[in-house]
């Protein structure tokens, strides 16, 4: 087993960041944090000509998502690239979860009826910058599944929502009677897609919480009060650890699951997304918060990147399940 | 063991409520808000007037200071209430709570008549010039430099303050300046009163980690900015003891109210799980969160009014650093358990939060809010050196 990334790996990530430090940093992100429906993004095209949505493994995912959640990328990365069928499909936006019903969605209200989809979908991420929604539905006998409908389709209408982080905008999704296609039998293809998407949710949370202690650690060094760096301060540094160790671990069990999920059964995968998912809901939201504290009263203003960084990270509690959610979830 | 107050200030908080029922300010008004720390719109200016009139803007002070001589228990009472009541108390709370009292402690009696009655009349607000790039935590490396004219009529004021609450709206400016370069930090600071119209000053309003458009807090630069020298405070260079008098003030009872609201917090989540969101009131993680952030609330009152009993009685307190300190802690505890409990629907910014314990809002944007009580007034960090080494009399 190899722990580090490959030569490969690492020059996938290089592109990656080169990409979206020229079309994604954070100055342009600021330019278009408070509109929650955006169209497609210019760094989406560059990364389709890296490969990144050519059928890669969950594995060689790993360096990209990590770079896309240091960029705070807010483009349709995910979900599109989690399945060659869906990257042939993309940019796709994944229609999941319904107003009132938590993250439960395997029992939907969402119904497809002679091929026409009728309900509505909420936190619908990138739904703006979708060519084709991927809808949770049940048919006529009951069974669960995924449809898929051309975003511009008569009958799909999506209204932004107004979310704390505006580097993750989401949609309100109505479906009135829009055709709709088969995209993949049965909940528990849903639920394998789903596994995927919280797998590289939290590397993308890892590459988030990394900048975010760098920025905290770089503040730490520099910033000095009584005549010194305030990290050489024990509370400081004890803040700065405490982040490292959230960061690290949640690292090291994100990456098993990406293992996971490209060698082992369904099963041992599902595990190892949970235990991975239960650990970075938890640890990351709090490393955010902690950056924060570290910078002061510079930390809590719009204009400071931390800030970005922390909001982004406090996403990962909310966006596919919480801590409750994933550790109900632990096969034990 | 069940905590009441005596008859006496329970009569005090049966005639403060009636008068409250009558001219407190209205729904309206209160929903109109203000812009900053430093604006008084004119529903404000009324409310802070009739407060004054009728003896109830600082209880505790004598009736021609806008009180009535009330005892420490009816203040307490008084504080309470209006918590309670969620009614704003000090709508410019650096002029009331910190101005009127250094000012009539520290003030000549020209300076008292010009600026204390119109403070509490809330006919002028201030904003204090505290905090620097490079003096936060370690306020007394603070630079901003105040040099004398020649003829000495005059200081001129160079330099720059940040996180300057309400500066933007403020008419003046409690300012903490240095005097004496070559003297030790802590005695090359004077304190000037510094008329926010004058020249050479701009205000750049520094908008707040959840909204791209709130500001309150300011930075300000002084640029030759010329200043009587009759507006110095106390005397020149002496500067630090003001300010440790400044925050000395209402300190015994500041935790007031972050307890009542954080209780009102914690009936709010309540009621947000029986009635919205319906499974949380089966849930066993849930259940234990809330109460114990229900405990934390309780607790923070027991200890409250033991720091309140020997701040009454003169004595030094050291649970108001412990209050200052875990309040703040558990306001950010109890907001990202909300957060959390809505699940997905914390995502969604039109989910509002009914506690609104600073500006209307969803509870995650209580949650970021809630950073600035562990940074603000000395972050956790320098709460706990102070505890260790004041308190605990810990080794620096």
């Amino acid at each position: 087993v190899h722990l580090g990334y490959t030569a490969e790996q690492e020059a996938l990530r290089a592109s990656v960041r080169a990409v979206l430090a020229d079309h994604a940093p954070p100055p342009a992100l600021r330019s278009r944090y408070l509109e929650p429906v955006r169209g497609l993004d210019a760094a989406w095209p560059r990364l389709v000509e890296l490969g990144v949505a050519d059928g890669l493994e969950l594995r060689d995912l790993g360096p990209v998502l990590e770079e896309c959640g240091r960029a705070l990328y807010d483009g349709p990365v995910l979900p599109t690239v989690l399945t060659p069928e869906l990257a042939a499909a993309g940019p796709v936006a994944l229609a999941v979860f319904e107003p009132g019903r938590r993250y439960a969605w395997d029992a939907p209200a969402t119904t497809v009826s002679a091929g026409r989809l009728s309900g509505t979908k909420v936190h619908v991420f990138c739904a703006g910058a979708a060519e084709t929604l991927l809808v949770v539905a049940r048919d006529d006998t009951g069974s669960v599944g995924l449809w898929s409908v051309p975003r511009a389709a008569d009958g799909v209408t999506v209204e932004g929502e107004p979310a704390y982080d505006g580097s993750s905008p989401a949609g309100t999704v109505r479906f009135a009677a829009p055709a709709a296609q088969p995209f993949g039998a049965g909940a528990g293809a849903v639920a394998a897609l789903l596994d995927r998407m919280v797998a590289l949710t939290v590397v993308a949370g890892v590459g988030a919480g990394e900048r975010a202690l760098e920025l905290a650690l770089d503040h730490a060094r520099t910033r000095e009060q009584f005549g010194r760096p305030i990290g050489s301060f024990q509370l400081v540094q004890q803040l700065c650890v405490q982040m490292l160790t959230a960061l690290e671990l949640g690292r090291a069990a994100a990456h098993a699951a990406l293992w996971a999920l490209d060698t082992a059964s369904p099963d041992d995968a599902h595990a190892a997304v949970t235990l991975a998912a239960s650990w970075a809901t938890e640890a990351l939201p709090r490393l955010g918060a902690d950056a924060v504290q570290v910078f002061g009263g510079t930390g809590f203003t719009w204009e400071h990147d931390v800030g970005l960084y922390c909001k982004r990270l406090l996403t990962l509690q909310h966006a596919w399940g919480d801590t409750p959610h994933h550790l109900a979830r632990l096969p034990l | 063991v069940r905590l009441a107050h005596d008859a006496a200030a329970e009569a005090f908080r049966s005639e403060l409520g009636a008068w409250l029922d009558e001219h407190a300010p209205t729904a309206d008004e209160l929903a109109e808000g203000k812009l900053s720390s430093g604006h008084l719109p004119d529903w404000a200016r009324r409310w802070q007037r009739r407060l004054f009139d009728a003896g109830y803007l600082v209880p505790g002070w004598p009736r021609e200071l806008g009180g009535r001589d009330a005892s420490p228990v009816e203040t307490l009472v008084y504080f309470e209430e209006l918590a309670r009541r969620r009614l704003p108390r000090a709508l410019n709370p650096q002029g009331l709570g910190i101005v009127a009292p250094s000012v009539l402690d520290y003030g000549t009696p020209e300076q008292r008549e010009r600026y204390v009655l119109p403070t509490l009349r809330g006919e002028i607000t201030w904003c204090i010039g505290m905090s620097e790039p490079n003096a936060g935590s370690d306020l007394a490396s603070l630079r901003t430099r105040a040099v004398r004219s020649a003829d000495g009529s005059r200081y001129v004021v160079n330099g720059q303050k940040v996180w300057t609450s309400g500066a933007h709206h403020a008419d003046f400016c409690l300012c903490y300046v240095r005097t004496d370069p070559e003297a030790p930090k802590h005695k090359g600071i004077s304190v000037i009163v510094i008329d926010m119209r004058s020249p050479g000053i701009t205000c750049r309003p520094l908008p707040e980690l959840t909204d791209a458009d709130f500001a309150d807090f300011d930075e300000v630069f002084f640029s030759d900015v010329e200043v009587p020298a009759e507006n110095l405070l106390g005397t020149e260079n002496d500067g630090w003891r003001i300010s440790m008098g400044s925050l000395g003030h209402e300190r015994g009872m500041l935790w007031i109210n972050q307890q009542v609201q954080l209780e009102q917090a914690v009936d709010a989540l309540a009621a947000t799980a029986r009635d919205d969101h319906p499974h949380l009131a089966d849930d066993a993680v849930f259940r234990d969160a809330l109460a114990t952030a229900w405990i934390d609330a309780q607790a923070m009152k027991l200890l409250g009014y033991r720091g309140f009993a020997k701040f009454a009685r003169g004595q030094a307190a050291p649970e108001h650093s412990i209050l200052k300190l875990f309040g703040s802690e558990a306001e950010r505890r109890l907001n990202l358990v909300a957060t959390d409990a809505l699940g997905p629907a914390a995502w969604d910014a039109r989910e509002l939060c009914s506690a609104e314990t600073y500006r209307p809002g969803p509870w995650v944007d209580q949650y970021l809010r809630s950073f600035a009580q562990t940074i603000a007034g000395g972050t956790s960090e320098i709460q706990r050196n102070i505890i260790a080494e004041r308190v605990l009399g810990l080794p620096r």
